[in-house]
């Protein structure tokens, strides 16, 4: 079961990814977090080998027209209750802070 | 303790219907358990007392006034803390849900309550159900019931730890890629992951939606078919899951695929090696028909369940940014707000598999690996099937050891072998059954696992009487 | 200004939110204006454990669009998580259809000054809306009513060249849309969006230029503006030696100009993941039939039927089915009406100038129009009336035929009046009698003048006319008489 180690993900591809995962990790985790995702995508590498001339699975379900929702309007849950949970509400809207207009 | 505790659903309620005693009474029995036995095990997040006396009480009053019983009426369960319970929090173990209560209650769990099942509260599992051990809770600690060194499993490890040291009659758990039967095997309890899409997810939070099953912790055969008449079938709020078509039990002698990757040296614990071919043992003087298989390409199938759980967690997470509900960070921008909401209230292994997940979806990575994964996904759930045409079980190790240390530091090589014992299963989408199968030497449980073809829960329940395995008291 | 060496390569992409009760993955309500947050549920608000549950109807509404637009409907289509934080986006990511879209390969017939062209339609998907941000100075507020509502996204190819034809191309889709019932597609309330991507070749080259995409265009005219303006900008650089970036911008409608909204340098990568959550959708041939059967006249064929029917221009005929609501009024009126050609002039001539409203609505009833055109095209009315009167009929209602009788505006057609009053101008202007006498032709213009002034407008143009001519001959005649 030995899988050969990646060596090359590096501390400023963590911390790429951190960015787009909106996420930080503290300063001096960051060695180790380096080393554990090295272990993993060395383990997804195995993936490069395999068979490629089929669909990638996306579930053996289906589901027909008839099978779907109709299409009907339900009263929508309270508004007191969806915002209950929020950290900043304000006139019945959530807010966060301004984002830049684009 | 009170005997009455390590008793069977059906047991319970003949005493119900025979007056002996009364499911306020029963459900105290089991609240006055937990006072007990929580200290050592820590399977609890969240007991509500209060609510199941309520509910025990409307039970009791049901049956008093003739009103047509559910088939779990007055019988105490608990809930791995992923279900969505109106008013309850759901925590999912992590500090981002640890004050969240949900409007609303997970599919699964409004089934129960019609069945008129009493809930005890809500159990510890590892954060966001990432892990093998419960250690990954940001909320608590829970240890095996059979000793406090030991881990209980995961993720579903308090689901396991509940029902094995009689803290409830039995417990609902999920199962991405091993997360009831790895815990069950290590508590001795039995441990169903269902057919994908036999019981709804709807309400239940997820790891990866195209693996995450609901499954049964029961401390017997009988329990867990009960209970998953309650809850297996469609549900319109969950357009994966299915109609439930129990499959027949073949009254020819069973054909039984005993997986013979495991055998060979150093993959599995002697004790754990010895047991599986004990059960094969036993499955033969029973009159089955025992061949041996291999894996279709084991270490393949290993790499496309981690890329695809990582995946599709990155993904399911990616909706707790402290806006509309969980932890709230500081910030004066919005982008500062993201990351410290995130960052602040995220544990370490559910950071790693974002990080994980979103590497694998950026760039060429996402043909590369995640579409990889998918194919490879793709042909282990053929070469499953294609097993399944030949044998009608596929027995394996539910774990390559007992419950281990708590603390311990697990090699990559243990953690795949674990993992490979039961993510084919879920990869296939397979209705797979950990067995409890007595203890080792040390008075830890051991286990095997059975695998069959979809909706064949009853031949797995079946099964298990074949292997002789007897409704033990959990005596602890 | 101009570069004609360059030539325009546009390609559309255009949001249309679908016309049903429900949203697309639960059963909140979809109105337009509702308090905020109060549309919303587990679902649509993305909270734990929820899960999408597609809409019938929204699919067969996408399946309609894909018929409309002559597009194959895919036997099995699929949809995919498309990922990114935004605080619109509940649950960070939208779903949507990538590689397996519902509908591929259709077209779209669109008519401008320099003739009918198909624009080919490369592809069709369903996904569901995003929130509404409004930005105020103490942060940005969030409203999650539209969040989940069912949209299309259609895709066009390359193949529209100018501002004009882009503009005729947005005209001729939301005319099918909304005949086919499939969305109100109203701009303004942003149930219709565009988003251009616009690049520059030089004439008779294959090789584009640099491509720039313009965000959430809200009105035809602005598609038009931005186009116009984008491809300035870029000739410009072009002439000018300079490089085009790539990419995104937005029009700017107090600027009247496209202005940069952010390099395209760090393209998003929205990482699509297959929704494990909705499994793949199954259209059969015989679902189709009934969609198929169902399908109301699209505009190209009315255009064709009010052209054979009415005998109208094609022109005109391409006007009125711009806008489904505007046909629909046309025959509506057409009904009570025996001149359709006249009608259809009146109509768009006149009446247009009082429909400022998007969609076509009137101020005029269907009925109140025929009955004007009618009295108009018998002559008892001249036109000049007409125009007056529609002009009232805009801020009142009011039988035309009674208030023109009641004020005096029929149209004078008889005999003796005109005579009676034709002497009477005869005899004011001996000045213009004598020089129509010496040959010139205006002085019977100005005669005419007098005629209409001193009947107020209402003499019959025509018969008085005949009668002026008639009563000029006759004096000659009498003139040579007393000669002889």
């Amino acid at each position: 079961m030995m899988i050969e180690q990646n060596t090359e993900f590096s501390l400023s591809d963590l911390m790429d990814l951190e960015k787009v995962c909106r996420l930080s990790i503290p300063e001096e985790e960051r060695s180790e977090f380096v080393e554990s995702l090295r272990e993993m995508i060395s383990l997804a590498s195995l993936l490069k080998d395999a068979p490629t001339d089929r669909e990638p699975y996306s579930g053996n379900l289906e589901v027909r027209l008839s099978d779907l929702r109709v299409d009907q309007a339900e009263s929508s849950f309270s508004r007191d209750v969806l915002l209950s949970e929020a950290s900043d509400v304000t006139d019945g809207f959530f807010r966060v802070p301004r984002t830049v207009e684009d | 303790m009170h005997a009455w505790i390590n008793r069977s659903i059906k047991e319970h309620q003949a005493a119900f219907a025979a007056g002996e005693y009364t499911s306020r009474e029963l459900t105290s029995a089991f609240l006055k358990r937990i006072e007990e036995k929580e200290p050592s095990v820590g399977a609890y997040l969240t007991v509500d007392a209060e609510g199941a006396l309520r509910e025990a009480d409307a039970s009791d009053a049901r049956r008093r006034l003739g009103v047509p019983l559910g088939p779990l009426d007055g019988i105490p369960y608990a809930l791995k803390d992923t279900f969505c319970t109106v008013g309850l929090r759901t925590t999912c173990a992590s500090r981002m849900l640890e004050h969240y209560v949900p409007p609303y209650d997970a599919e699964a769990v409004s089934r129960l309550r019609r069945a008129g099942a009493v809930l005890l509260g809500k159990l510890n599992l590892d954060e966001f159900a990432m892990g093998s051990s419960t250690e990954h809770s940001a909320l608590g600690n829970t240890r095996n019931p059979y000793n406090s060194d030991c881990v209980a499993g995961g993720s579903s490890g308090g689901s396991a730890a509940a029902v094995a040291a009689g803290e409830c009659v039995f417990s609902l758990g999920t199962d991405t890629g091993g997360s009831i039967r790895q815990p069950a095997a290590f508590c001795g309890v039995m441990g169903l992951k269902p057919t994908y899409g036999a019981i709804s997810r709807y309400g239940v939070i997820a790891l990866a939606s195209s693996l995450d099953c609901v499954g049964i912790l029961s401390r017997c055969a009988e329990d867990g078919e009960i209970v998953l008449s309650v809850l297996a079938g469609k549900d319109e709020k969950d357009a994966t899951s299915r109609a439930y078509l129990p499959s027949s039990i073949p009254s020819r002698p069973l054909r039984v695929a005993l997986v013979a990757d495991f055998l060979r040296d150093g993959m599995i614990a002697e004790e754990i090696r010895a047991l599986l071919l004990e059960s094969a043992e036993r499955f033969r003087k029973k009159g089955a028909q025992v061949g041996e298989i291999s894996l279709p390409s084991p270490m393949r199938a290993l790499a496309a369940y981690s890329v695809l759980t990582a995946a599709e967690a990155a993904s399911e997470l990616g909706r707790y940014d402290g806006i509309r509900y969980g932890f709230a960070g500081a910030g004066e921008d919005l982008e500062n707000r993201y990351v410290s909401s995130r960052g602040e209230s995220f544990g370490r292994e559910v950071k790693r598999r974002i990080l994980f997940g979103t590497y694998v979806m950026t760039g060429s990575r996402r043909e590369e690996i995640y579409n990889q994964a998918r194919r490879v996904r793709g042909d282990v759930k053929a070469s499953m099937e294609k097993i399944l045409t030949e044998y009608d079980l596929i027995l394996a190790p539910a774990t390559p050891t007992v419950a281990f240390a708590a603390g311990a530091q697990r090699s990559p090589a243990e953690m795949y072998c674990s993992d490979l014992c039961t993510v084919c299963g879920s990869l296939a989408g397979l209705p797979s059954l950990s067995v409890p199968m007595g203890k080792n030497m040390e008075g830890l449980p051991m286990a095997v696992q059975l695998t069959a073809a979809p909706f064949s829960e009853s031949l797995l329940y079946h099964a298990t009487a074949l292997l002789e395995v007897s409704h033990e008291s959990s005596g602890i | 200004m101009n570069h004609p060496e360059y030539e325009a390569v546009i390609g559309l992409e255009v949001h249309a939110e679908l016309r049903t009760a429900s949203k697309i993955f639960c059963s909140c309500k979809t109105e337009f204006g509702a308090a905020p947050n109060t549309q919303c549920c587990p679902i649509c608000m993305g909270l734990p454990g929820s899960l999408p549950r597609l809409n019938r109807y929204a699919v067969e509404l996408a399946i309609r669009a894909g018929l409309a637009l002559e597009c194959e409907i895919a036997p099995r289509s699929k949809f995919d998580r498309k990922q990114y934080f935004y605080p619109d986006l509940p649950k960070a990511y939208q779903i949507s259809q990538n590689k397996y879209p519902l509908c591929r390969n259709g077209r779209l017939q669109i008519r401008t000054a320099k003739g009918v062209r198909q624009i080919r339609i490369t592809r069709i998907h369903m996904e569901e809306d995003a929130g509404k941000l409004i930005h105020s100075p103490d942060g940005t507020r969030i409203d999650y009513n539209r969040s989940g509502v069912g949209l299309i996204e259609i895709v066009s190819a390359p193949d529209l060249r100018s501002g004009e034809e882009a503009s005729a191309y947005l005209r001729a889709l939301r005319g099918i849309l909304v005949t086919a019932g499939v969305s109100d597609c109203r701009m303004q309330e942003g149930s219709m969006r565009c988003d251009i991507n616009l690049s520059l070749r030089r004439r008779g080259e294959e090789a584009l230029g640099a491509r720039t995409e313009i965000k959430n265009v809200n009105s035809f005219a602005f598609a038009e503006k931005a186009i116009q303006c984008e491809i300035l900008r870029q000739s410009e650089l072009l002439a000018r030696g300079e490089r085009v970036e790539s990419e995104t911008r937005r029009f700017d409608e107090a600027l009247g100009c496209t202005v940069r909204m952010r390099k395209k340098e760090s393209a998003a990568d929205y990482r699509f993941l297959a929704e494990p959550n909705l499994p793949v959708l199954c259209i059969s041939q015989e679902d189709l039939l009934p969609i198929r059967a169902a399908m109301p006249e699209l505009p190209e064929e009315r255009r064709a039927r009010l052209c054979k029917d009415y005998g109208i221009a094609e022109a005109d005929a391409v006007i009125l089915t711009s806008e489904p609501a505007l046909a629909d009024y046309f025959e509506a009126s057409a009904e009570h009406c025996t001149d359709a050609v006249k009608l259809s002039h009146f109509l768009l001539g006149e009446l247009l100038r009082y429909c400022r409203s998007d969609p076509f609505r009137s101020p005029v009833s269907a009925l109140r129009l025929a009955e004007l055109v009618a009295l108009w095209c018998e002559e008892r009315i001249n036109g000049t009336t007409a125009k007056r009167l529609l002009a009232r009929l805009v801020e009142a209602d009011f039988s035309p035929e009674a208030v023109a009788a009641q004020e005096n505006l029929m149209q004078i057609r008889d005999r003796e009046s005109l005579c009676a009053m034709i002497r009477a101008v005869l005899a004011d202007s001996p000045k213009a009698v004598e020089d129509y006498r010496k040959g010139k032709l205006a002085a019977l213009r100005a005669l005419q003048g007098r005629l209409m002034a001193v009947s107020g407008g209402r003499a019959d143009p025509m018969l008085g006319e005949r009668i002026l001519l008639e009563m000029l001959s006759e004096e000659d005649d009498e003139k040579e008489r007393a000669c002889e």
